[in-house]
């Protein structure tokens, strides 16, 4: 049924591409808001994630591998939506004060602790890239396996893996210098 | 790596899943279909044909011909164009505190010399224009170029971006030089005049002026004394009570100054100066006569400047404020960010000629030449070179962390580090030599590629025709490079320099390299139409004279169109990966040729034959001198038995360096020295018998004159003398400092927090009892140094380890082999 649909999108059926939009937007907007962190950015990711699918529609092979298709197209709209942001003008004034007592970060300080902290958590999570932010979005919001996560990069499954602990140990850096 | 994936955090899922909640935006679907409405309607060619087939034949031989010509007139072009500039001339000492700014000459000059120590702290009156950047470094913020630089200096708001500028700005700014063109923005500095009363002529305040008091964060400078004192004992702790430093070697880069306040700092015109304490209803008012109270632990950290006595400077001081709050407007802190260095600046230095080299003249540049190249005005991003040299990953003082750090290029003028740049590629050992293919990613940072199998040993490069190396293996192919069809995968193609993706995962559409500009027999496995089935080859064969590739990536990053085929150098990769829609359980896996870069025609400058000399006071954290590497692996005896001292003389006779730099496993009595002497007869060792221990069995290290000395005794297992890491986690305590070799597998994966000052970009590393298994961890860089592997980690590798636990960490000492006496 949904090979089906996917075969007759792919051939042009506008009707059956606008029911593989409906049943998916919502996951593809929840990918990009999860991955961009911001909702205009997101929507505009997800809107060009269909966009480029119907116009690439061609490009798809194998109707069964649509959903990675779609997942590595939207990851490219994310990267491209982040690329469009240019560059970011943050001023951050950190305030320090010698009476400040605070705790010296604690390497053994648990990535469950530093991520209790949501805007910190916001701020270590925009400072890794997409790819490790896809990684950690696919494997530990939506968990998925890891040869989907592979064929939504483009990767090969070890280098998913990999991608995987090296991604995570970016998070917890980034936390680490959040929380100092 | 192996193994399976980390399990799913349920903290970290939680975060992503209120980053990914709350409602859909109303009427998104629709709004996506609407757009879907509105999109240009492309041509549309089924996958599987090229359509149409006429049309697209004969144009396709016109383009050809027309992007030989082209190719022609731009390597015309590349003999004339590039040429080095003059550099100015700088005469003789200059810097501050001679009391004013580097001009733009000179910083340009001292950004053309050899890398200064990170962290140098600079003061110089330029422009920075935020509108042109192509600064690859993501670790802080891009905020512009430097004008007026020979080759692109970036300028990086680093901890703390205090300011950022919307268009050029030309001010006196305060930098912290962090690598081969890059610079850390203090800020723009306030200088006296601006402020009214009390200015001086000069660009320093003295210390004993009034200064800003904007709390504006933004910075000035002060002329005088730094030091600290300690509270009389009435006052008690006053400021943070430093047991431990807040920052430590290698942390992030924090210039906003404030860290590691423990004792009460001062900034004043004399170095005799007292603070006075007082304590009236509670507070603390501490006086500094002829200066200010301040804080300055994190610019002492970072230019090494020591509290015991005063040190007399010119200082980078913000006003800041207090994030106590205060009903006095006077509230708030000075803070030093640093310390201005005393800078030399190079000397002139004539214009080196220009010669043509390069590739694809046939063979890869030289070191030299490579130098020359890195030391001239910058490349285009993404310049894809190839060079015969050698990469030293024990050297690495490259601040830059957008991609890890592998090493560094031997025999450069300056420092030149080589990045992992998003292909997965490491060195084979720390130390490599060969022929390697780069990306040029910004001045003093090439991004590896891989290294090259060559053709022949005359070749480099390989012909379409001939037997492409497989496994992984990274090459070069002279040939033609053409579409297979027009499909694109890419939502928006990123811009070539902005994302570099030189693995070529990104849009791999479907390409062929062949050794003319036709390929008729790629064509021939397309001519079919549905509902006939697909045709199935093998996606590594020759196709006549040409072979299936996927190049999408490569073509965005080098601006290659697709329009007609081009000739070129191509940097080829075999891989074998999962197949798109695979089963978990699927082992197949797919295999493709993927064209990872077209390596550029360049013109090389003649080799300068000696570096600039600059001389530097400048006190700050020096990068690490190229290290000793001691010898990595230790010798035990056969069956993993200790070698008693004639076991170990007759073997120490028979090696060329006699044991030199090896731990080896002896049972005592353990002599003092074995001196041994090789000869055609075999040779023999004179032994000290003087014995260091009587008992035990012993790590021992060996010296260059065979001097034996005692690493430690090792704990034993009962049965044998190898633990299991099963037997040593059962008795493993926190307090325990042990010495003992254990039977395990070593892992190792990149991690992030490297890469900051200083710092060696190496791999977690760990032991496991099984190849997937992480157990106990030990010091970063042991799974390449002892494993063998590959810098920033790889599969684990098997081996009896020599280990030291000091309070509750281990370290690998030396990795074991047996010895045959």
């Amino acid at each position: 049924m949904e090979r089906a649909l996917v075969e007759r999108a792919r051939s042009g059926d506008r009707d059956a591409f606008d029911a593989l939009v409906r049943s998916r937007v919502d996951a593809v907007y929840r990918t990009s808001l999860a991955i961009l962190g911001d909702s205009a950015d997101a929507a505009d990711a997800a809107q060009e994630t269909f966009v480029s699918a119907w116009c690439h529609r061609d490009a798809l092979r194998d109707p069964d591998a649509f959903d990675a298709w779609l997942s590595r197209i939207n990851l490219n709209a994310c990267r491209a939506q982040l690329r469009r942001r240019g560059r970011t003008r943050i001023r951050e004034i950190r305030l320090l004060d010698p009476l400040d007592d605070r705790e010296p970060a604690s390497p053994e300080r648990s990535l469950a602790d530093r991520t209790a902290d949501s805007d910190a958590f916001d701020r270590a999570f925009g400072r890794l890239s997409v790819d490790d932010r896809a990684v950690l979005v696919l494997h530990h919001l939506q968990n998925r396996p890891v040869s989907e996560i592979a064929a939504a990069l483009g990767a090969p499954q070890g280098t998913v893996k990999s991608r995987l602990h090296r991604a995570r140990a970016a998070l917890e850096s980034a936390l680490a210098k959040e929380s100092r | 790596m192996n193994g399976q994936p980390p399990p799913v955090d349920q903290g970290l899922r939680a975060q992503l899943a209120r980053r990914s909640a709350g409602p859909l935006p109303e009427g998104l679907a629709a709004q996506v279909l609407q757009a879907v409405d509105a999109a240009p309607v492309k041509p549309r060619y089924a996958w599987w044909a090229f359509s149409p087939r006429s049309g697209r034949t004969a144009p396709r031989t016109l383009l050809a011909g027309a992007s030989v010509a082209a190719v022609l007139l731009l390597a015309a072009a590349l003999v004339v164009v590039p040429r080095f500039q003059t550099t100015p001339a700088v005469s003789g000492l200059a810097g501050y505190p001679a009391d004013r700014a580097l001009t733009t000459a000179e910083l340009a000059s001292l950004m053309a010399g050899p890398a200064l120590p990170t962290n140098t702290a600079l003061v110089a009156k330029v422009t920075i224009d935020p509108t042109t950047d192509v600064c690859p470094d993501e670790r802080y913020k891009t905020l512009g170029m430097v004008d007026g630089m020979h080759s692109q200096v970036c300028v990086m708001g680093t901890y703390n971006a205090f300011d950022a500028y919307d268009s050029r700005t030309t001010a006196t700014f305060a930098f912290r030089y962090l690598a081969p063109g890059y610079l850390g923005l203090l800020g723009a500095i306030v200088s006296p005049p601006e402020l009214g009363a009390g200015s001086t002529s000069k660009l320093a305040f003295r210390a004993s002026q009034p200064w800003p008091t904007d709390q504006s964060d933004k910075p000035f400078l002060v002329e005088g004394w730094l030091g600290s004192s300690s509270p009389p004992e009435a006052v008690g702790s006053y400021g943070i009570a430093c047991t431990q430093p807040l920052l430590g070697v290698g942390d992030p880069l924090n210039p906003a100054g404030g860290d590691n306040t423990c004792k009460t700092t001062w900034l004043a015109g004399d170095p005799s100066t007292v603070p006075s304490w007082e304590i009236a209803d509670g507070k603390i008012t501490v006086a500094v006569q002829g200066g200010h109270e301040v804080g300055a632990g994190g610019a002492r950290f970072y230019d090494s400047i020591r509290d015991d006595s005063p040190v007399n400077g010119v200082y980078v001081v913000r006003s800041e404020a207090s994030a106590v709050s205060c009903d006095l407007p006077s509230c708030g802190n000075w803070v030093v960010m640093a310390k201005v260095a005393d800078i030399s600046l190079p000397q002139a230095t004539a214009t080196p000629p220009v010669s043509l080299a390069g590739y694809p003249a046939g063979r890869a540049l030289t070191a030299a030449e490579l130098a020359a190249l890195m030391a001239r005005p910058a490349l285009p991003v993404d310049t894809a070179l190839v060079a015969s040299v050698t990469i030293d990953a024990n050297t690495d003082v490259c601040p830059m962390d957008r991609y890890p750090t592998i090493g560094l290029v031997e025999g450069m003028g300056a420092e030149v580090c080589v990045m992992g740049a998003g292909v997965s590629t490491y060195l084979s050992t720390p130390k490599a030599a060969g022929i390697f293919a780069f990306r040029y990613l910004g001045p003093g940072v090439l991004g590896l590629i891989g290294e090259i199998t060559p053709a022949s040993s005359t070749n480099t490069a390989f012909r379409v025709a001939d037997e492409w190396p497989l496994q992984g293996k990274t090459f070069l192919v002279d040939g033609w490079l053409g579409a297979e069809g027009l499909m694109e995968i890419c939502a928006l193609p990123p811009t070539p320099g902005e994302i570099l993706l030189p693995n070529g995962e990104d849009c791999p559409y479907d390409d062929w390299l062949g050794d003319d500009a036709t390929a008729p027999g790629i064509q021939a496995d397309h001519e079919y139409s549905p509902p006939s089935p697909l045709p199935s080859y093998d996606p590594l064969s020759l196709r006549g004279n040409a072979r299936h590739v996927e190049a999408g990536g490569m073509r965005i990053i080098d601006s290659v169109d697709h329009a007609a085929p081009v000739h070129g150098v191509y940097v080829v990769r075999s891989v074998t990966e999962g197949c798109p829609g695979d089963s978990p359980q699927s082992s197949r896996g797919c295999g493709a040729w993927r064209v990872l870069a077209e390596v550029a025609d360049v013109s090389v400058p003649v080799p300068v034959a000696t570096p600039l000399e600059v001389a530097t006071a400048a006190p700050t954290i020096a990068p690490p001198a190229t290290p000793v590497v001691p010898s990595l692996t230790g010798v035990i005896g056969t069956g993993n038995q200790p070698l008693s001292v004639d076991e170990l003389e007759t073997i120490m006779v028979t090696q060329p360096d006699h044991l030199a730099g090896r731990t080896v496993i002896v049972e005592a009595p353990i002599p003092t020295q074995i001196s041994c002497q090789s000869d055609a007869s075999g040779g023999g060792c004179a032994v000290n018998t003087k014995s260091l221990a009587e008992d035990g069995v012993w790590a021992v290290s060996i010296g260059a004159d065979g001097t034996l000395s005692l690493v430690g005794q090792l704990d034993l297992p009962q049965t044998s003398y190898i633990f299991t890491l099963d037997q040593i986690q059962a008795t493993w305590t926190a307090s325990g400092d042990r010495l003992f070799l254990v039977d395990a597998w070593i892992g190792g994966a990149a991690e992030d927090s490297c890469d900051v000052s200083g710092q060696p970009c190496y791999e977690v590393s760990w032991l496991g009892a099984t190849p997937d298994g992480q157990q106990v961890n030990v010091q970063l860089g042991a799974y390449h140094l002892f494993g063998g592997g590959s810098v920033g980690g790889g599969p684990s590798i098997h081996g009896i380890f020599l280990i030291q636990t000091k309070s509750g960490t281990a370290e690998v000492v030396a990795r074991m082999e047996t010895a045959a006496p």
